[in-house]
């Protein structure tokens, strides 16, 4: 069963504070974030989040397209690294 | 460090009784295996080049058929083999575009923190790549691949040039400390 919308996104309300703060005074610091189920607000736009994966945080920066996903789902808890010589591209985001 | 050749797969075994080989792909593009193109075959015997005759997909991969291989007993033989293409023959690139293998191995630089270590690995998190860096007695650094971050990449200097974003470096090199 989905969220029932009269409580709206869900989004940890520490995360939320923070990311306000930090805009009021036009300020870009990395954030650590334990909260995966976070939704994300357009008030993150622009804003590198460090996403916990279970080990680690992975810094994930917000953009606009990410709007309306959780945060988790930037934040692999399974990687497969591949070969260190295969073909693959990366593209500057 | 430029990489003249690029790796795209493994010969996992053989493939039924004709000499057809099972191969894992490593390229970005699953179909990326195509008759005629020519592979540099690695083994522990050495290199050869193969041009590949003829090529179909499964779910585990590509089965491939190389010229003058006919039999089950002479495609097992080649089991572990790694299949390269040359540079000039690997997928394009775009502008902002790199192969991961010619980044891995570069010194990271910052212009606060100085030298960050050398990038290790790179992964990619679906919204963009994600540098690992490592340096010897320091944890792992990570940082996003971004236009934000990335100042400069000096591939003959084997140099990466990074600004990172307030508190970047704290999370990992002071905090975990």
């Amino acid at each position: 069963m989905s969220r029932s919308t009269k409580k709206g996104f869900y989004v940890e309300e520490a995360l939320m504070k923070r990311i306000e703060a930090m805009n009021e005074k036009n300020e870009h610091r990395v954030v650590r974030t334990w909260s995966r189920a976070s939704t994300i607000f357009p008030e993150m736009v622009g804003h590198t989040i460090a996403v916990h994966d279970g080990r680690k945080h992975v810094p994930i920066y917000i953009t606009e397209e990410m709007v309306g996903h959780k945060l988790g789902e930037f934040a692999p808890t399974r990687t497969f690294r591949g070969h260190a010589t295969s073909e693959r591209r990366a593209i500057v985001r | 460090m430029i990489q003249e050749l690029l790796l795209v797969g493994e010969i996992l075994g053989a493939h039924g009784v004709k000499g057809e080989l099972s191969v894992k792909v490593f390229s970005d593009e699953k179909e990326r295996l195509k008759p005629g193109l020519t592979l540099v075959c690695r083994s522990k015997s050495g290199e050869t080049e193969r041009k590949i005759e003829s090529v179909s997909f499964s779910n585990k991969g590509a089965i491939l058929a190389f010229p003058g291989i006919n039999s089950r007993e002479e495609a097992q033989k080649l089991r572990g083999t790694q299949l390269f293409v040359r540079r000039e023959d690997g997928l394009p690139l775009s502008q902002n575009e790199y192969y991961t293998a010619d980044l891995i191995g570069l010194n990271v630089f910052d212009a606060d923190f100085g030298e960050l270590g050398i990038l290790a690995d790179m992964f990619d998190t679906g919204a963009h790549y994600v540098l690992v860096v490592k340096k010897p007695g320091e944890n792992d650094l990570l940082i996003p691949f971004t236009k934000q971050t990335l100042v400069e990449i000096d591939q003959l200097n084997e140099r990466m040039q990074v600004k990172l974003t307030e508190g970047l470096f704290e999370i990992y090199r002071l905090l975990d400390e």
